[in-house]
C-alpha cells in the first residue's frame, strides 16, 4: 500500500468513527456553543454607550475568538491517539501503516474538525460582539493558518499524552507554551484583518503580510517536525 | 574537571562579579544608569540558557540514536540548567524592565520567548513524572523536547527578531569597552561553572544508573 493510500485509508477510518457516533463533534460543538453564549452574557454588561461598547469588542474581538480556538482544541483534538489506547486498537494502527501515513490522517482528521469549528465560531463570535471584519480573505487565510498549526501540534502532543499515565490536564501543559508564537501570530493578524490595526495603510497585504508568513512558517516547521519525530514515540 | 579547571573558573567568577560591583561605570543613556550594570548578569544567563536548551536537544537526538540511559540523564541535567538559567534571565530582566520601561512584564517578544521557554521546561519535567518505565520516559521526553525547541525558541525569538519592528529590546546591541569586557568574560565563566554543575550531576545520574543496574541483575 502507498503512503497516501495508507493516510487517506486513516483518515477515512476517523471520519467513519466519528459519522458512527458523533460524541467529538456534539461535545466540540457544544462547548463552542456554551463558550459563545458565556462571552456574550458577559459582554452585554459593558458599558451602555454603542460606540464605546464596539471599540472594546473590536479590540478584543481576536483574542476571544483564537482563546475558544485554543480550548476547543485543548478539549477535543488531543484525543486522537488516547482513544485507540483506550479502544485497543492502537497495535492495530502500529500493524497497519507506517507511522507518518498514521500521524498524517489523525493530523488531517483533527484539522477538518477544528476548520470546521472556527468556520462557525468566528461568524458567530463577530455577530455577538457586534464587529465588522474590514478584510474577510486574510481573515480567512490567517484563521486557517493558525487552525492548521494548532492542530499540528495537538496531533503530536496527544500522541504524547496517549504514552503516559497523567492524561488530563497533561495535554494542554504540553500544548500550550509551544503555541505561544502561533497564538501571538494567530491574534495579529486576526487583528489586523478585522481592521483594528490597519492604520498605516488600507492595504491588509502591506501591513500585515508578514503574520501570514509567519503562521505559514510554523505551520511548516511544526509539521516537518511531528513527521520526523511521531515515529519515536509511536514504536514505544 | 580538573582542580586548575575548577579553580580558574572560581577565580574567573569572583573577579567578574567585583569587577561588575566595584569596577564598571554605571550604564549611559538609561533610566537609571547604576541598575544598567544588570545586563552584564542579564545577557550571560541568556547565553547560557540558549546553550543548554540546544545541549539538551542534542542530547536527546543522541538518546533518540544510541538508545544509551546516559544520555538521556544528561538531556535533563541540560534541561534543568536550561530552565535555571531561563528564570535568572527573566527576574533580572524583569528587574531592569521595571526601571527603563515602567514594568515588570511587557510582552516583548524576546520577554514572550523566555516566558514559552520557561512554560516547556515546566511541561518537560510534569512530563517525565508521568511515565514510569526509564526507557519510554528517556523517548518521550527527548522527542518532546527536541519538537518544542524547534518551535519556541526558533519562532519566539529568531522571527521577532529579524521581521518585527516593534521591540523594546534593541535590534542590535552596542556596548562600549567596559561593558563588553564585563558581558562577554562574564558569559563564559559563567558557561564554566554551570559545564562544572553539569559534570558533577552527570556523574550522580551515571552512578545511580550503575546502581539500578546492578540490583536488575541480582534480582
Amino acid at each position: 500500500m502507498s503512503w497516501l493510500a495508507e493516510t487517506t485509508a486513516v483518515l477515512a477510518k476517523e471520519a467513519r468513527s466519528e459519522w458512527r457516533t458523533r460524541v467529538a463533534a456534539a461535545s466540540l460543538g457544544l462547548f463552542v456553543a456554551g463558550a459563545l453564549a458565556l462571552i456574550g452574557l458577559a459582554f452585554a454588561r459593558l458599558s451602555p454607550s454603542p460606540e464605546l461598547r464596539l471599540e472594546i469588542n473590536t479590540q478584543i474581538a481576536a483574542a476571544l475568538l483564537w482563546l475558544v480556538i485554543l480550548f476547543t482544541a485543548a478539549t477535543g483534538l488531543g484525543r486522537a491517539f488516547l482513544v485507540e489506547e483506550e479502544r485497543g486498537t492502537a497495535i492495530a494502527l502500529r500493524l497497519h501503516g507506517r507511522p507518518t501515513a498514521v500521524w498524517t490522517g489523525k493530523f488531517l482528521a483533527n484539522t477538518a474538525q477544528i476548520l470546521l469549528l472556527s468556520a462557525v465560531t468566528a461568524p458567530i463570535l463577530f455577530q455577538i460582539l457586534g464587529v465588522d471584519v474590514r478584510h474577510p480573505v486574510p481573515l480567512v487565510l490567517s484563521v486557517a493558518l493558525g487552525c492548521t498549526g494548532v492542530a499540528a501540534v495537538f496531533s503530536f502532543t496527544g500522541a504524547v499524552v496517549a504514552q503516559t499515565s497523567a492524561r488530563g490536564g497533561l495535554l494542554a501543559a504540553l500544548s500550550f507554551p509551544v503555541l505561544l508564537p502561533q497564538f501571538a501570530s494567530g491574534v495579529d493578524s486576526t487583528l489586523r484583518a478585522i481592521g483594528f490595526r490597519a492604520t498605516l495603510s488600507t492595504d491588509f497585504w502591506s501591513t500585515s503580510g508578514g503574520g501570514i508568513v509567519q503562521l505559514a512558517s510554523y505551520d511548516a516547521i511544526a509539521i516537518t517536525a511531528a513527521l520526523l519525530l511521531f515515529e519515536h514515540i509511536w514504536n514505544e | 574537571m580538573g582542580l586548575p579547571a575548577r579553580i580558574l573558573i572560581l577565580l574567573a567568577m569572583g573577579g567578574e562579579l567585583a569587577f561588575v560591583f566595584l569596577r564598571l561605570p554605571a550604564g549611559q543613556g538609561f533610566a537609571n544608569p547604576e541598575l544598567a550594570r544588570m545586563i552584564v548578569l542579564h545577557l550571560p544567563c541568556a547565553y547560557v540558557a540558549c546553550v543548554f536548551a540546544f545541549g539538551a536537544g542534542w542530547q536527546g537526538i543522541q538518546y533518540l540514536r544510541r538508545r544509551e540511559l546516559l544520555a538521556d540523564a544528561r538531556s535533563v541535567v541540560a534541561a534543568q540548567l536550561a530552565a535555571l538559567f531561563a528564570f535568572l534571565t527573566t527576574a533580572t530582566g524583569s528587574l531592569f524592565a521595571k526601571e527603563q520601561w515602567g514594568s515588570y512584564w511587557n510582552w516583548d517578544p524576546r520577554q514572550t520567548c523566555v516566558a514559552a521557554l520557561l512554560l516547556v521546561y515546566a511541561a518537560y519535567f510534569l512530563l517525565r513524572a508521568s511515565v514510569d518505565d526509564p526507557d519510554k520516559r528517556a523517548a518521550i521526553s527527548a522527542v518532546y523536547v527536541l519538537f518544542a525547541s524547534v518551535l519556541t525558541p526558533t519562532l519566539g525569538y529568531v522571527i521577532p527578531r529579524f521581521f518585527i519592528d516593534q521591540s523594546l529590546h534593541p535590534k542590535v546591541a552596542s556596548f562600549d569597552a567596559w561593558y563588553r569586557m564585563g558581558i562577554y568574560p562574564t558569559a563564559i565563566a559563567v558557561l564554566g561553572l554551570s559545564v562544572w554543575i553539569q559534570r558533577l550531576a552527570v556523574r550522580g545520574e551515571r552512578i545511580r544508573l550503575r546502581l539500578e543496574a546492578l540490583e536488575e541483575s541480582a534480582a
